[in-house]
Formats: structure tokens, C-alpha cells, sequence
């Protein structure tokens, strides 16, 4: 996996968000992991959106940047903070589950760890955003193409 | 009749607030629409698509656009997993002619039943 670096992309750089869940959000690049994928964070307190990974190819690089300074990601966020736990092994063939309703399955939320890392990453960056003007209410407004507006003429 | 009989003052209407929904999704692809297959004058290949993308007018226009995903997104009468809405995947692979118009490849090729009708070009997979 190629670690080269963008030109377009740097920390405290302002994303659009193409695809998922959080599709026009506008959020802010924290640093690219080792498996290729690029780490950002809404902030969550500005736009809902948290440490989230995404792929380079489903991202609009703009040229507004969050001045970060020299932002240091804690090395506990990686590829291995994402991926889900390990489920029970067999669970599907445990009585447990039998005797689980579907809707029972709820799925687990942020645990203490993950809200604290949240929000220790969040903070010096809603601190940045505060400085500059109208730039908390850019990454709160959301993207979207609007009758006559075209792509391949905008410059982002 | 007076003009002071004419006038009548109608109580003013208590605007009601609506609820704009805020969180609307927003538009993220740009539409086109699906010209016909790629053809001779009396052959066509129904294995790609034309698609002419809506404000694009030349081929240097529409270089933007390849490799772009594109959907068609059609209603079905049966549900699955909770909606009767598909969409065809594709790509726009090349440019057709100087006019902006582009060839696609879809998964599955396009029903006949689709010409003339929207096709939604992606910003994705986007190196901006």
C-alpha cells in the first residue's frame, strides 16, 4: 500500500464527504492510516460526524485548511480501533441467540475509551475552528449541488 | 363602489412554521441522460451505453467525468430489503464524439425502457 504523499491533502485539511452516511458533510483530515484509509473527525460537536475512516477516491479535497499546528493523532486511533469486536464464537448456533429477537440485537455504542479519544482529538480542533471566521459555519453546512451548478466547472 | 368600501382588510394569516427538513440528503451526482446504445446506423451494442450529462457541451467538458460511477435508478413493483428502489451501477468509460456526450458500462446492460430517462452521474471515485 503506497504511503505517498498528496499534495492536495494535509493535516487540518477540509474534506467533502462523497459517500456513506455522512454524505456532504464537510470534515476535517486528521492523518492517513496504514491500511490507505484517511482519518478524519467532524468535528463531532460541529457537524455529528466522528473519527471516521474513509477512502481518498470518495473525497473532494478543498483548499480550506484548519490551522492544526503540529496536531499529534494518539497512536491508539489506527486501523485496529475500527474494526468491530470479535464476536463469540458460534454464536449463531449458541442457545443465546436462539432466543434473541432480532430487534434485541442492538448495536453497541461508543464505549468510555472511544468517546474520550473523541473527544481529546476534538478539541484543539474546535479551537482552531473558532478562529477563523464563518469556518464553524461552513463545516456545519453540508454540500450539495444546486440546480445549475456543475462539478466539472467548480473549483473546490 | 368607493374605494373605501373596496378595500377590505383581511386579518392577516398566522404563518404557520413548517418544519424544513434539515438534514435532507443532498444531491451529490449530477444527471444524465441515457441517449441510446452505442451504434452504427443500423447495429446497435447494447453493451454500452450513451449518456449525455446535462451541461456538458464538449469532449474536453465531459474528460471531467470518466471513470465516474453512474446509476440508474428505477421503481419495482415487489419490495426487497425494505424498498422498491434499484439502481443499475456503471461507469462512464469514454468520451463519444466532441459534444460532450459519454459512453458508459453498466453492470447490467441498460433496459430499452431507460431511454430517455435520468441516469445519475457520481462525483466518485473523485481525485479532486
Amino acid at each position: 500500500m503506497s504511503l505517498q504523499q498528496d499534495p492536495k491533502i494535509s493535516q487540518g485539511t477540509v474534506l467533502i464527504l462523497l459517500i456513506g452516511k455522512f454524505k456532504g458533510k464537510r470534515v476535517v483530515f486528521l492523518k492517513k492510516l496504514s491500511s490507505g484509509l484517511l482519518l478524519v473527525t467532524g468535528p463531532y460537536n460541529v457537524n455529528g460526524v466522528p473519527l471516521t475512516r474513509i477512502k481518498r477516491k470518495y473525497v473532494i479535497a478543498t483548499k480550506t485548511k484548519v490551522d492544526l499546528g503540529e496536531l499529534v493523532v494518539p497512536e491508539e486511533i489506527n486501523d485496529k480501533f475500527f474494526t468491530p469486536q470479535k464476536p463469540i464464537n458460534n454464536w449463531e448456533k449458541t442457545e443465546e441467540k436462539f432466543f434473541t429477537k432480532k430487534q434485541d440485537l442492538k448495536k453497541v455504542g461508543l464505549n468510555e475509551t472511544q468517546t474520550k479519544l473523541q473527544n481529546q482529538i476534538d478539541k484543539p480542533i474546535y479551537e482552531a475552528i473558532k478562529k477563523v471566521q464563518y469556518l464553524k459555519e461552513y463545516l456545519t453546512a453540508r454540500f450539495k449541488l444546486q440546480k445549475g451548478q456543475l462539478p466539472h466547472k467548480m473549483k473546490f | 363602489m368607493s374605494q373605501e368600501q373596496k378595500k377590505v382588510v383581511k386579518p392577516k394569516k398566522k404563518q404557520t412554521k413548517k418544519k424544513k427538513k434539515q438534514n435532507k440528503s443532498p444531491r451529490l451526482h449530477v444527471d444524465g441522460i441515457f441517449m441510446g446504445y452505442r451504434r452504427g446506423l443500423t447495429t446497435q451494442k447494447t453493451g454500452t451505453s450513451l449518456i449525455k450529462i446535462v451541461g456538458v457541451s464538449t469532449r474536453r467538458e465531459s474528460e471531467w467525468y470518466l471513470g465516474k460511477k453512474v446509476a440508474f435508478v428505477y421503481n419495482a413493483s415487489r419490495h426487497h430489503n425494505g424498498s422498491n428502489v434499484r439502481t443499475i451501477w456503471g461507469k462512464i468509460t469514454n468520451s463519444h464524439g466532441n459534444s460532450g456526450v459519454v459512453r458508459a458500462k453498466f453492470k447490467r446492460n441498460l433496459p430499452a425502457i431507460a431511454m430517455g430517462k435520468k441516469v445519475r452521474v457520481m462525483m466518485y471515485p473523485s481525485n479532486i
